[in-house]
This record gives structure tokens, C-alpha cells and sequence, in this order.
């Protein structure tokens, strides 16, 4: 399998004080990865090291290319944390949000061709959103800024989702729906995925590797591994674990 | 009708469409940045920088424009690099252009009355020189603006992501902070230093109380900032009230009205 993110003794200071220490691991193309650990584990620190957002040892690759020299940034589409509360009394509409997700593909001067509107238009109509695109962000709920943003994020037909907590707001019924559509981008368009949660019931129905974070890598693996793995329960109650993996019949 | 044909009043509608058109477009970036305060911070350095030319005898737009694009750049740095917040970098840029004014003013006594006429500008003395050279600065301007639409855009919506999406952040934002000095240059001219930041963050609120989409957010803060002008230019000029006040207190009065329609 092709490797998409390659990471090799990555390791984050701030401030003198350790974020991240020494991870390495390859993620392969189709992957949907479910990243968690406590708070404060440095999940958010290594996508942002990842993205080129955050300054690191190590090395990181993208698509076989240093990040440091890597330019394809249409092939990757990022969906930050807390998204709809920072962008909340944004006056754009929903269609004009989701024309920034084409920005990557756009020469100068980046004016959107017609082909980017039907893009647009398509990735609304895959999140079941098309009939909100003359909304601005503040009108709609907290499930539909969410689709809003996942619209954005998939408009360039990206080949790697990084997601940082996207479901945390939503409720439970919404979450599962902003799930399913992520697991179809997996299995459908072999779209790679790489979920932050701390939700995670969310893991045990749709990811099929875990990585588990503690400031340093405490797991990293498919999730039949997972399961077999006894000193995980040191981590999780044992009828989390369980759960976990009774999902799947592992 | 016959106040239009006075040279002066041409020549001030003429560029008071064209730089309120600038200052009401980068307003609406500037305030979704929370930089609303940068015209303050700025105009209050063009005093010093006026107050330098006026004192070697050089045009005093000559000297603001290129010290203000500095400024400008330093303030994104500063932010950028972390070394200060938006509010302190401007406060300190805006200190240090007062006292630099009042140092200079205090020192060449003789030109205390022209560094009054760019503290409270007069849009009805603007020259045909001055015209011709707001027009082309405007037009250079608003056709960056058009070119850079989209990363200016997204810059304001999200720096990470427009980092993340291949945006040149670092560049745009250049662009965007160059754009801003020179317009709040010309603007002085207008409305005078003390005022000119009103033009920047007025029309721009306005237009966010009552409008859907940025691209209509742009369009009718650029229409309010221009009815406020023209209207004022007209209410200045028959009941000898002094322009740039004029003008602001248009824009405000529009302001307070679509915050009642809004809340309505």
C-alpha cells in the first residue's frame, strides 16, 4: 500500500516543555485513522506539525514529499478545531465558504471558473446541503455548519481528511450521520482519514487503525491489535475496551 | 444643481467616491480581522510623518506614504512574530507618530496651521493634482483587491486554513497592510487624521449589520461609504459645516439606523 504520511522521530518542544516525543509511524493510503488519548496528549500538536502549522524535529513526509518542499495542497483537506465557533458571525454565505476549499486549485489570479462552481454545487449536494447555499454560518445548526465545513474541506477531491474533533458540538443522532458520511468518503472514494475524537464510540464503528497518544506514542495499530492488546486496558475501563472491540467481533 | 458646477465640489465627489470606495472595502477585511483600530494607529503616525515633510518644506504625502507602508508592515510583523498583540503594536506605532508630530510642530512653529488642515482634512481643497493622483492610486488598489480576491478572503476567514490550503499568508497579508497605509493616506486629505479611521470601521459595520454574503458585505459598505460622502459634502457645503466631520456623522447616522433595522 502506498504510504501517505510518513513520521519519523517526531518530537515537539514548547516552551521547554515536551508535547510530543520521538513518534514514528506510516499511514497508508484508505487508512481511516482514529487518533485519541487525554487531554493535553499532543493530538492537536501533531496535525498541526503534520500541516506544516507548528515547528518540530524529525521528519515528516507528505505523499512522498518532505513537508518542507510539499505544494499539493488541494490532495489534503483539514478541518481545524472549534471551526464553527471561530467562523461563526462570518459574513460569507454557505456557497462562498465552501468556493474557499477550491482556493488550492486556483492559479492566478485566482478567479473560480465554472468548473469550480459545479464543485461546489457537488459537494454541497453530497453533504445534502444544496439548498442552504445562499445561508450565512450563523443561520444554520450546529450539524449543518459541520456539513458546511466538511463540503469546504472535500471540494477539491482531496486524497487525505484531517479532521480535529469535528463532532464534539453535535448531538449524538447528528454525530453519527457527520460519521457515516465519512465512513462512505472511506470506503467510496478510498478517501484516507485521520479523526481526532475523544468520542470513542465513534472509533469502534468506522476506524480500522488506532493511534493512541500520550505525549508519545502508546499505541499505534489496526484495531484487531487493539483488542488483543492487554495493556490497553490500563488506559480504558475494561468494558470500555471491550466495547470497543465486541463491535467488531474481535 | 449649481453646487456641481464649482470645480472644488467635482473634484470632491469625484474623489470621495474613489478613496470611499478603498477605505469602505478594506474596512470590511480590517474589521473581520479585529484591525479596526489600524487607521488610528496609522493616521496618527501620518501626523508625524506630516509634520516631518511640512518641516523640510518636502510634499507631505511623499513622506507619509512610504513611513505609513513601514509602520504598516512593521504591525504585521510584530503580530505575526508574536512579540505583541494587534492593540499594543498599534498603540505604540500611534504614540510614536504623535510625539513625533508634536516634537516637529513644536520645533518649526511656523507651519502649525497647514499640520491643522490634515488634522481635520477638508475634501473641499482638494487640488486637480491630488485628484488625479487619488484616482490612480484607487484604481491600482481596487484592482489588487480584485486579483487577490479570494486569498484576501480567506486570510480573513482563517489564516491556519488559508496556510493549509497554499495560501502565500505572509504575502497577502503584505498586500493587504501596504493597501491599507496608502489608503489611509489619501484619506487623510479627506476627512484629516483624527477621523479617518471612522471611514475605515463605519461603513464596514454598517454593511455587516445588514448584509448576507461577503461579497454583498463589500458591495454595500462600498455604496454607504459613498452615499455618507456625497451626502455629506452636499450638507457641508450648504450650511458651512466643516467636511470630514460632515461625513462621519452621516456614516454614524446610518450606522445607528440599520442597528435599529437589524434589531427590529
Amino acid at each position: 500500500m502506498k504510504n501517505i504520511i510518513k513520521i519519523k522521530n517526531l518530537s515537539v518542544t514548547i516552551q521547554n516543555s515536551i508535547i510530543l516525543n520521538n513518534i514514528s509511524l506510516n499511514i497508508e493510503k484508505g487508512d481511516f485513522v482514529g487518533i485519541f488519548g487525554p487531554n493535553g496528549a499532543g493530538k492537536t500538536t501533531m496535525i498541526r506539525a503534520l500541516l506544516g502549522l507548528q515547528s518540530f524535529t524529525g521528519e515528516i513526509n507528505l505523499f512522498d514529499e518532505s513537508l518542507s518542499k510539499f505544494n499539493n495542497w488541494y490532495k489534503i483537506g483539514y478541518l481545524s478545531q472549534k471551526q464553527a465557533i471561530r467562523s461563526i458571525n462570518f459574513p460569507s454565505t454557505v456557497f462562498e465558504i465552501v468556493m474557499l476549499g477550491r482556493i488550492s486549485l486556483l492559479k492566478f489570479p485566482k478567479i473560480p471558473s465554472r468548473e469550480d462552481n459545479l464543485a461546489v454545487m457537488d459537494a454541497l449536494q453530497k453533504l445534502q446541503i444544496s439548498d442552504l447555499k445562499d445561508y450565512s454560518l450563523k443561520e444554520l445548526s450546529g450539524g449543518q455548519q459541520q456539513r458546511v465545513f466538511l463540503a469546504k474541506t472535500i471540494v477539491s477531491n482531496p486524497e487525505l481528511l484531517i479532521l480535529d474533533e469535528p463532532t464534539n458540538a453535535l448531538d449524538p443522532e447528528i454525530r453519527k450521520d457527520f460519521l457515516e458520511i465519512l465512513k462512505s468518503l472511506n470506503t467510496d472514494h478510498k478517501i484516507t482519514i485521520l479523526l481526532i475524537t475523544h468520542d470513542i464510540n465513534s472509533l469502534k464503528e468506522f476506524a480500522n487503525k488506532i493511534l493512541f497518544l500520550n505525549k508519545k506514542l502508546v499505541f499505534w495499530g489496526d484495531l484487531s491489535e487493539f483488542c488483543q492488546d492487554d495493556s490497553m486496558n490500563m488506559y480504558f475501563s475494561d468494558s470500555e475496551h471491550h466495547s470497543i472491540c465486541k463491535q467488531h467481533n474481535i | 444643481m449649481e453646487i456641481f458646477q464649482y470645480t472644488f465640489i467635482q473634484n470632491a465627489i469625484i474623489s470621495g467616491i474613489f478613496i470611499g470606495l478603498l477605505t469602505a472595502i478594506l474596512g470590511v477585511f480590517l474589521v473581520l480581522k479585529k484591525l479596526s483600530l489600524i487607521g488610528d494607529g496609522l493616521s496618527h503616525l501620518s501626523f508625524g510623518a506630516i509634520a516631518i515633510g511640512l518641516f523640510f518644506g518636502i510634499y507631505p504625502l511623499w513622506i507619509a506614504i512610504p513611513i505609513v507602508i513601514l509602520a504598516s508592515l512593521l504591525i504585521q510583523f510584530l503580530i505575526q512574530k508574536s512579540f505583541l498583540d494587534g492593540d499594543s503594536s498599534i498603540g505604540i506605532i500611534s504614540a510614536f507618530g504623535i510625539s513625533t508630530g508634536v516634537i516637529f510642530s513644536s520645533i518649526g512653529k511656523g507651519f502649525n496651521i497647514d499640520l491643522f488642515s490634515y488634522l481635520f482634512g477638508n475634501i473641499l481643497t482638494i487640488t486637480r493634482p491630488e485628484l488625479f493622483f487619488s484616482i490612480i492610486l484607487s484604481v491600482i488598489i481596487l484592482s489588487v483587491i480584485y486579483l487577490y480576491y479570494y486569498d484576501l478572503l480567506y486570510i480573513t476567514f482563517d489564516m491556519e486554513q488559508a496556510k493549509v490550503s497554499g495560501v502565500k499568508v505572509n504575502l497577502i497579508q503584505s498586500i493587504l497592510s501596504i493597501l491599507t497605509a496608502i489608503t489611509i493616506v489619501l484619506a487623510i486629505r479627506m476627512v484629516g487624521i483624527m477621523l479617518v479611521s471612522a471611514l475605515i470601521i463605519i461603513p464596514a459595520n454598517t454593511s455587516l449589520q445588514i448584509s448576507s454574503g461577503f461579497k454583498q458585505t463589500l458591495i454595500n459598505s462600498g455604496i454607504i461609504s459613498i452615499f455618507s460622502i456625497f451626502i455629506g459634502i452636499l450638507i457641508s457645503f450648504k450650511f458651512n459645516l466643516p467636511s470630514g466631520a460632515t461625513i462621519i456623522m452621516v456614516n454614524l447616522f446610518l450606522f445607528v439606523f440599520s442597528t435599529i433595522i437589524n434589531r427590529k
